[in-house]
């Protein structure tokens, strides 16, 4: 008979983790979204770019790109709390583009490390085989375990 | 009055095999004689150029046997079947009405990209080494086709050898050729092919003879995997004979019809091989990543040469019940062209490697030693340490009277120890009571020790013994009861046939596999001349490539993860190399509030 999933305690802080980046970065985003919108409706014409440009200047290429990503991590939550094997999968991959980002950061002398080594813990304890198997597994731990000689 | 037992020929065709070939296999076994016919005799001494010693249609089997020129002196005597084809010629055989045609999957989109820039080198290599020359798998063919024309046959040698309680059955298949290489994309191509199968018969207790097990040469494999049952549900039987499939071009001998992947390692990694697997020990034991359920990565796999051995059995079957019928040659007694020629039976290439290079004789290895499967077919297949069925009570009984009397020979010793021991203990103790005695003290004491600890580990011993003793006597009571145990718990790594869904890849798949290592080599010459943006350059091209591999491989999961463990390392090397000092010191107060916590619990309780 599969064994019963129990959800590991780490998963749920990192569930939480998703879901206050994911609301945080989908107030911040909104929030700069009606701006952009309150900026371009008083103007017309050819001079919207360079308002449009004059309203992000202060969000970079990298806000633009981590935002969507973070918004993910409500829905990511969701799936962590519950074990689907997906959400592991997808909060991998999220960190993958974290990893890039400050790795970016990191080359260009922006390090931020606080977010670097919170990614690496997660990556780390994601990857744990315990966990795993709370994600994929149904049966107990044989790791080590072998007839052979 | 008891049955006459059967005769060397009778129990060989008894038990001949089928061997069923694949669809598109242009050699089958048949007969030397008309193969040294028309083959040329070679010599090519140690510091020189080959001379012609026979030429070709002057040469017959027996000549071998003979001594031959040149003996004395270091070298290698060869043989050389067909000369090449060119032109017209070659294109006359390729294009031959009737001949065998083969379709099969490619080899190079069932393996990953490393595999296949290690195979683009192990090709570059072929111009490098020497190999057997193109046509002249062509030429093989057409020599072999004629032969047949000549005189159809289908022929084995056999012999039969009486060892250790075992009757075995040697079966010999001569091939005019190897053409895997050419015909099959497979390692390498030589001419002249020898195959061989055992069938081991029991012949313990004296009574009726039965096949107990059955053992096929596959390439150079040797021991347990090599050896079934036979009443293995593998071992196929057609009419109370085996069946066994012939790998095209190969003809390495499979239980199991099938496409095998072969993975050919190439020693220059093996440094590397070793360091990633200490990596990847520590990764899934020490740090516990990964996941548990899944097998770790196949290393030897990611550096091997891929090739496919195509035994799919839908061919020409020759056998009993096959549309074929063999030829049985007795080799009793044992003809000098086996006995004496220790040349190799085909083209020599000179290549180092030796693969293309023709084989020696049945008896002989290509460097002129006795083939353990002509010398020893029990130690071959690993056999000589198992005893046939109806001897295994008696290997047991004969392991437990052993043990029992080693037992008993300890328990005595242990007794005889014990009862010294004690008083060496007693005076030991008097001895402490008197000062002056001091050094006499120190003596027994010593002695008292060293006494006690032989004791100790004799018991030791005794006890695991006893275990011993226990677990045989309980085999024993099985095997007494019928039980053979687990017919296939020998098997460590056996040959398995490729499934379904491995073979199974798009035209697409097959097209990328090809044009892949090019266009990746193409890649970094086009960054090489570019003057920018290089590694970023190199980074996006190496990325698209693992991304379209992994499409196609259907691991687009396994990509990202290993992804994002690769730049965690990256990421985590870069903090250790910025914060050393700062992890250190980080480290230390982390141990050493983990040892105060751990105290204060103690006290505690």
């Amino acid at each position: 008979m599969p064994r019963p999933k129990s959800r590991p305690f780490g998963v749920t802080v990192i569930a939480l983790l998703l879901l206050v980046n994911g609301l945080f970065a989908l107030a911040q985003g909104s929030s700069r979204l009606v701006e952009l919108y309150q900026e371009r409706a008083g103007l017309t014409g050819p001079d919207i770019l360079d308002d449009l440009s004059d309203a992000t200047e202060d969000w970079t290429a990298r806000d633009w790109l981590t935002v969507p990503f973070t918004i993910s991590g409500i829905v990511l939550a969701w799936g962590m709390l519950t074990l689907h094997p997906r959400a592991w999968l997808a909060t991998m991959a999220l960190q993958a583009v974290y990893l890039t980002i400050h790795l970016y950061d990191y080359f260009n002398g922006e390090q931020r490390t606080i977010g670097l080594v919170i990614t690496l813990a997660t990556v780390f304890y994601l990857n744990l085989s315990d966990v795993q198997l709370a994600f994929h597994g149904t049966t107990p731990n044989t790791a080590g375990k072998s007839t052979a000689p | 009055m008891s049955e006459q037992p059967p005769d060397d020929l009778t129990l060989l065709r008894q038990y001949e095999p089928l061997l069923r070939h694949t669809n598109g296999e242009h050699f089958f076994p048949t007969r030397v004689e008309r193969y040294v016919e028309r083959s040329a005799l070679w010599f090519r001494p140690a510091d020189g150029p080959a001379v012609e010693l026979i030429p070709s249609g002057g040469l017959e089997i027996d000549r071998l046997g003979l001594p031959l020129p040149y003996e004395d002196t270091p070298g290698i005597h060869f043989l050389q079947f067909a000369k090449p084809l060119t032109g017209r010629a070659l294109q006359r055989v390729i294009n031959r009405r009737g001949r065998p045609r083969f379709r099969g999957r490619g080899r190079l989109a069932r393996v990953g990209l490393v595999a296949r820039l290690v195979d683009a080198f192990f090709t570059v290599s072929l111009w490098l080494r020497g190999t057997v020359p193109g046509g002249t798998a062509a030429a093989a063919e057409e020599a072999y086709v004629e032969m047949q024309a000549e005189r159809e046959s289908y022929t084995y040698y056999g012999r039969v050898l009486r060892q250790d309680g075992y009757v075995i059955l040697h079966y010999l298949f001569f091939y005019c050729m190897n053409d895997w290489r050419s015909s099959f994309h497979g390692v390498n191509d030589h001419e002249a092919d020898w195959e061989q199968v055992f069938i081991y018969l029991e012949n313990c207790d004296g009574g009726d003879l039965r096949p107990v097990w059955i053992a096929c040469a596959a390439h150079d494999g040797a021991g347990d995997d090599r050896r079934r049952h036979w009443d293995d549900p593998e071992v196929e039987k057609a009419g109370g004979h085996p069946v066994l499939y012939a790998g095209a071009g190969s003809h390495a001998l499979y239980f199991t019809p099938g496409e095998y992947l072969v993975t050919v390692s190439l020693s220059v990694f093996r440094p590397l091989l070793r360091v990633l697997e200490t990596a990847m020990r520590f990764w899934r034991v020490t740090l516990r990543q990964g996941n548990p359920e899944e097998s770790p990565p196949q290393l030897n796999a990611l550096f091997g040469i891929p090739f496919v051995d195509y035994a799919r059995g839908d061919g020409l079957a020759i056998g009993p019940t096959g549309r074929k019928t063999w030829t049985p040659v007795l080799l009793d007694p044992v003809p000098a062209w086996i006995e004496n020629y220790r040349g190799l039976w085909g083209f020599y290439a000179k290549d180092p490697v030796s693969g293309e290079n023709a084989p020696a004789g049945p008896k002989f290895n290509r460097d002129g030693t006795v083939r353990r499967a002509w010398h020893n077919p029990l130690g071959w297949s690993g056999l000589l340490k198992v005893a046939p069925e109806s001897c295994a009570g008696d290997a047991l009984r004969h392991r437990l009277a052993t043990l029992r009397n080693a037992q008993s020979a300890d328990r005595e010793a242990a007794a005889e120890q014990h009862a010294a021991l004690m008083p060496l203990h007693a005076e030991m103790r008097a001895l402490a009571e008197q000062p002056r005695l001091s050094e006499a003290y120190q003596r027994a004491w010593a002695a008292v020790q060293e006494k006690e600890r032989a004791l100790n580990q004799l018991r030791d011993r005794i006890a695991e013994r006893e275990e011993v003793i226990r677990a045989l006597e309980s085999r024993l009571a099985a095997v007494e009861a019928g039980d053979r145990g687990d017919l296939r718990a020998h098997l460590v790594h056996p040959d398995r046939p490729q499934s379904e869904r491995d073979i199974r890849l798009s035209a697409l798949a097959e097209s990328w596999a090809a044009f892949s290592v090019g266009l990746l080599l193409v890649g970094f010459v086009a960054l090489y001349l570019t003057p920018q943006g290089r590694l970023i350059g190199l980074g996006l091209l190496v990325g698209l490539f693992a991304l379209i591999e992994a499409i196609f491989q259907r691991r687009l999961a396994t990509l990202i993860v290993r992804v994002t463990v690769g730049l965690s390392i990256f990421a985590a090397l870069l903090l250790i190399y910025d914060y050393f000092w700062e992890i250190v010191i980080v480290a230390v107060f982390i141990v050493a509030l983990i040892i105060i916590a751990d105290n204060l619990r103690e006290l505690r309780e």
